[in-house]
């Protein structure tokens, strides 16, 4: 009864002192950044000396990110280097060796930014690697038609996970550029209604703010800090609970308006964000981070104390334990807390369920999570969907207040990853399975229109031959011969088609001698190449059909088998016999002077060639032989 | 008065009857359509990835083999074990392992075709399955990488041997499925 | 009228009727397929009180048997309803002819009882016992379900241990019955 009335959710205790008391600190330049490349085309090279702010990789795709240099340096070398992700996924990154003189070139800003259209804005973000939360800050496909309905966005500035506050800072001391940036947008998008939502704990952020704001149009709006209430789907449904569901509404981050401020009004790409240190550190505090720092140059800056034990990316109720501290912050790294032992106390053993409900008490979604967890852990995941799985926001919360200290956050993270493969598995092959049943009515179409065409031919051919004799009766029999006479007429005037196109055309000069020469050994050259590939092709089959011959254990199948290897054997030879006459005969057509050199031991060069792939290929013949027997 | 009462708590039963028969899920049809329809349900849970493994030319006509009985649920690598028993719990059958002949399960590939080998013999494009592979006649082919199944029909047709299978490009991260550390103790050093 | 001895018999009842449906149909179709039953038993239930009380009064005071007779008409005009019901839900659902006729047993017990009862309590009673009855047979379609998860050891896993359940159930339903009563 009571969750009928109550927001369900958890006010935890924001932890916020020791990192909000001073003031954003930036970190000393590390020797090493690490850029994932995501697939993205290098536009630099390796050894390539690069300023801060130079476009290293642009954007491959709706939903990419230009990549930009966060400090100036060299490139050191393209490899695989941990990035903070769970399990401490090893991506293909771009590694940075920084030379510490920070060397960025002057930047203005677009002078035209105020008639922007809203797809103009979002790809110059996405060009300045200015990101939202998948993606370019803008959605691209958003940003398209956004005309075409009513808008809302959310400012989502409110962070009530413990721990974090990053945005806290950022909109305490810079305030006045998430202004400029919430003013850019209104501009782009005057219909749009825009709220700024803040945590209702944190005074001085909202004082910072409202001091801001001055009159414009856009809204200030608090929450309660409610653990999950500040996760985008949850802002968005709270939006749309008060009454205007028509409208399309997107959320940003806050630190995504302060970065697009900087990148209209600056020209400066997004290079690094803030990102909260915290836990048994001697020093904790809020950096500004450049992207692709490794974690443990950062907490070698905040000075962790002697008992920490252990790096937790995130806050304290989705964070990841990180394995490798080299891992390099990205985009999302919003926190990293170094844990102790009285920090974060070692879980206890795990032991059953013992039906308290205080999981489904807590849930935010209202979920059952007993019976989540059961079909989770049973890996059944179209069970799981059935009790909601899709719905989880895998905030942590029953993980956090289990009295069996069962792992509920880690299955439901496994098994709704599991969950969106298996749907992304099955769009593939419903794909596949489209494309074959055309694949398959293609062929049966051509194969009609084939026999359509025939039959009209057959039709058109009876009804001249019915035609013929009716036209001239006296000489039926010279008809014939005279069509047979035009039809050999037209078989000659083919074949010299033909033959005129293989020859080179006479008003060509004609090539020299050398250039035929080598022309003859590049073709060849090529055709050795062909007939080795042809002979391991076959080889490789010959072992195949050896192996599958020795799986069967009957004699007489091996014996059938063996003969049919026989037979393979003798057209493979055949094959190779073939392809090195017409090697032969190739070189013999093209005139070759016996004066020009090169062209000669060009020629002779391709004989060896074609001798050597001969006798690779009787080898390996030989192998299987061998094997077979 | 009474027998009215009881006439019309009786209509009330029959009108709840009626509904709920109404929202069931309905009924078994004519006998062909309905083995029509179990081998589209079949073939919706198979991996489509038209292989020919199972010794049909195509998921579809496994499917059907299925539906009418005529084959065993353990033909399919590709579905891997969940595939199986994935098809028990659709046809009410036994779980069957895969034959000890199966051959291994290879994770999910991509074929990629080596362009300075091609000669341009357009018989790997006959040989897809799913018209992912590009090109025509004396032109250089290449593999549409989005589209391959990894089905490998394409790497025996080529006469030049030139088509070789690669893992797919993206790796994502996973969340890892929460296990226990055995960790191994050591066992007290006789005396 | 002994509650303490007819509460019981529906709890076997139930339990019959479960084991009957569950031979015909899949297990993710249970719910529905139990209270489909229970449906029909209701409908049954005010059926046969409608005959019952179209009937004249018998001479001997012997109500049993035509309670019994306007119980097994009930069943029979139901089945032929539902026959005629061209989508053939009820076969797919296992309600054949002896499943209602069985169902209709409580009917039957009941009527003679009510005969001289108060007119508010004639009206009520068989709804809500035919709620019991819709009640247990839902449970005992999801119980399954349940007990698999239950650490039992292997001889109770399965049909004895929906066994035990219905034991138990049977047992408390007596201790109720013998209150009403």
């Amino acid at each position: 009864m009571i969750r009928l009335f109550s927001r369900s959710g958890l006010r935890l205790p924001a932890q916020r002192e020791a990192t909000t008391r001073q003031a954003i600190a930036t970190p000393p330049l590390p020797a090493r950044l690490a850029l994932p490349l995501q697939g993205r085309q290098l536009l630099c090279e390796i050894g390539q000396p690069v300023h801060k702010g130079q476009c290293l990789a642009p954007a491959n795709g709706e939903f990419s990110l230009a990549l930009h240099a966060p400090t100036s340096g060299r490139i050191g070398g393209l490899s695989r280097w941990p990035l903070a992700l769970p399990q401490d996924a090893e991506q293909d990154c771009l590694l940075l060796d920084c030379d510490g003189e920070d060397h960025q070139p002057a930047q203005a800003a677009i002078g035209h930014w105020q008639s922007m259209t809203p797809l103009q804005l979002a790809s110059f973000l996405q060009e300045m690697g200015v990101g939202g939360e998948h993606g370019p800050l803008l959605p691209l496909a958003w940003a398209a038609d956004c005309r075409s309905a009513a808008q809302r966005i959310i400012i989502n500035g409110a962070q009530t996970e413990p721990h974090i506050s990053c945005d806290d800072m950022l909109m305490r001391e810079r305030a006045a550029d998430i202004a400029a940036g919430i003013g850019i947008l209104a501009h782009c998008l005057p219909e749009a209604e825009i709220t700024l939502v803040l945590n209702d704990d944190s005074p001085q952020a909202l004082a910072a703010m409202r001091a801001v704001h001055a009159g414009q149009e856009w809204k200030i709006q608090t929450i309660p800090a409610i653990y999950p209430d500040s996760d985008s789907q949850r802002l968005q449904r709270r939006f749309d609970r008060a009454g205007r569901s028509a409208m399309q509404t997107l959320c940003l981050p806050v630190a995504g308006l302060h970065a697009l401020a900087r990148a209209v009004l600056h020209g400066e790409p997004c290079l690094s964000r803030i990102v909260t240190l915290a836990g048994a550190l001697a020093r904790p505090c809020n950096v500004d981070a450049l992207l692709g720092t490794p974690a443990s140059h950062l907490l070698d800056f905040a000075t962790a104390l002697p008992e920490c034990n252990g790096l937790i990316h995130g806050g304290s109720l989705r964070g990841f334990a990180l394995q490798d501290w080299q891992a390099a912050i990205h985009q999302h790294s919003d926190c990293l807390i170094a844990s102790s032992a009285t920090l974060f106390p070692p879980r206890t053993a795990r032991q059953d369920c013992i039906r308290c409900g205080d999981c489904s008490r807590v849930c935010p979604d209202k979920l059952q999570v007993p019976e989540l967890y059961w079909h989770s852990s049973q890996q059944q995941t179209d069970q799981a969907s059935l009790w909601g799985l899709a719905d989880c926001s895998l905030c942590g919360l029953c993980s956090a207040v289990c009295p069996s200290q069962l792992p509920l956050l880690d299955t439901l993270r496994h098994s709704k990853q599991s969950m969106l493969g298996e749907l992304s598995q099955q769009q593939s092959a419903g794909i596949a399975r489209d494309r074959h049943r055309f694949r398959l009515f293609r062929l049966q179409r051509d194969k009609q229109e084939k026999a359509q065409r025939l039959a009209e031919r057959a039709a058109q051919q009876a009804e001249k031959r019915n035609t013929a004799p009716a036209e001239s009766g006296s000489v039926p029999h010279t008809t014939p011969v005279a069509s047979s006479e035009d039809k050999q007429a037209a078989i000659a005037a083919a074949m010299a088609r033909a033959a005129a196109r293989q020859m080179p055309a006479p008003d060509q000069p004609a090539s020299s001698p050398q250039d035929q020469a080598r022309e003859a050994a590049i073709a060849a050259q090529r055709q050795a190449a062909i007939d080795a590939a042809m002979a391991r092709a076959a080889a490789r089959k010959a072992n195949q059909e050896a192996a599958k011959a020795n799986r069967q254990d009957s004699p007489a199948t091996a014996e059938a088998s063996h003969d049919g290897e026989e037979d393979k054997r003798a057209r493979q030879q055949a094959l190779i016999q073939a392809a090195m006459q017409r090697a032969a005969s190739q070189k013999a057509d093209s005139p070759t002077d016996s004066g020009a050199s090169p062209g000669l031991d060009a020629a002779k060069k391709a004989l060896i060639e074609a001798a050597m792939a001969r006798a690779a290929a009787r080898k390996t013949e030989q192998d299987s032989r061998k094997k077979s027997e | 008065m009474m027998l009215t009462l009881r006439i019309l708590l009786l209509l009330l039963a029959l009108a709840l009857l009626a509904k709920l028969l109404r929202k069931l899920p309905t009924p078994v049809k004519a006998q062909a359509e309905e083995a029509d329809a179990l081998a589209r349900r079949i073939d919706a849970i198979l991996p489509q990835t038209q292989c020919g493994q199972c010794g049909h030319p195509g998921c579809q006509p496994y499917a059907e083999a299925l539906a009418s009985g005529q084959d065993s649920i353990n033909r399919c690598p590709p579905g891997g074990e969940e595939g199986i028993h994935k098809l028990a719990a659709l046809l009410h059958v036994d779980y069957q392992p895969f034959a000890p002949d199966t051959p291994p399960h290879k994770a999910k590939a991509v074929a990629i075709i080596d362009e300075r080998t091609c000669i341009g013999c357009t018989l790997c494009i006959q040989a897809c399955p799913v018209d992912a592979i590009l090109g025509s006649a004396k032109q250089m082919h290449t593999v549409l990488a989005d589209e391959c199944t990894g089905c490998e029909l394409c790497l025996s047709p080529c006469p030049v041997d030139c088509i070789s299978m690669r893992p797919p490009e993206q790796a994502d991260w996973r969340w890892g499925y929460p296990v226990i550390a055995i960790k191994a103790v050591k066992p007290e050093s006789a005396a | 009228m002994n509650f303490g001895l007819y509460l019981p018999l529906l709890v076997a009842l139930a339990l019959f009727s479960h084991n009957d449906q569950q031979r015909r149909i899949q297990t993710r179709a249970a719910l529905p397929a139990a209270l489909t039953l229970a449906a029909c038993s209701t409908v049954i239930q005010c059926g046969s009180a409608v005959l019952f009380s179209l009937l004249p009064p018998p001479r001997d005071g012997q109500l049993m048997l035509p309670a019994l007779a306007c119980s097994s008409a009930c069943a029979l005009l139901l089945q032929l309803a539902l026959r005629l019901d061209l989508r053939r839900t009820a076969v797919t659902q296992g309600l054949s002819l002896p499943l209602l006729w069985l169902n209709s047993l409580p009917a039957a017990l009941l009527l003679p009882a009510l005969q001289y009862a108060a007119p508010l309590w004639q009206l009520l009673a068989p709804l809500l016992l035919s709620a019991l009855y819709a009640l247990l047979l839902a449970q005992f379609a999801t119980l399954p379900d349940y007990l698999q998860r239950l650490s039992l050891p292997s001889a109770c896993r399965g049909k004895p241990a929906l066994m035990l359940a219905a034991a138990m159930m049977a047992l408390a339903l007596h201790g109720l019955g013998d209150q009403l009563s």
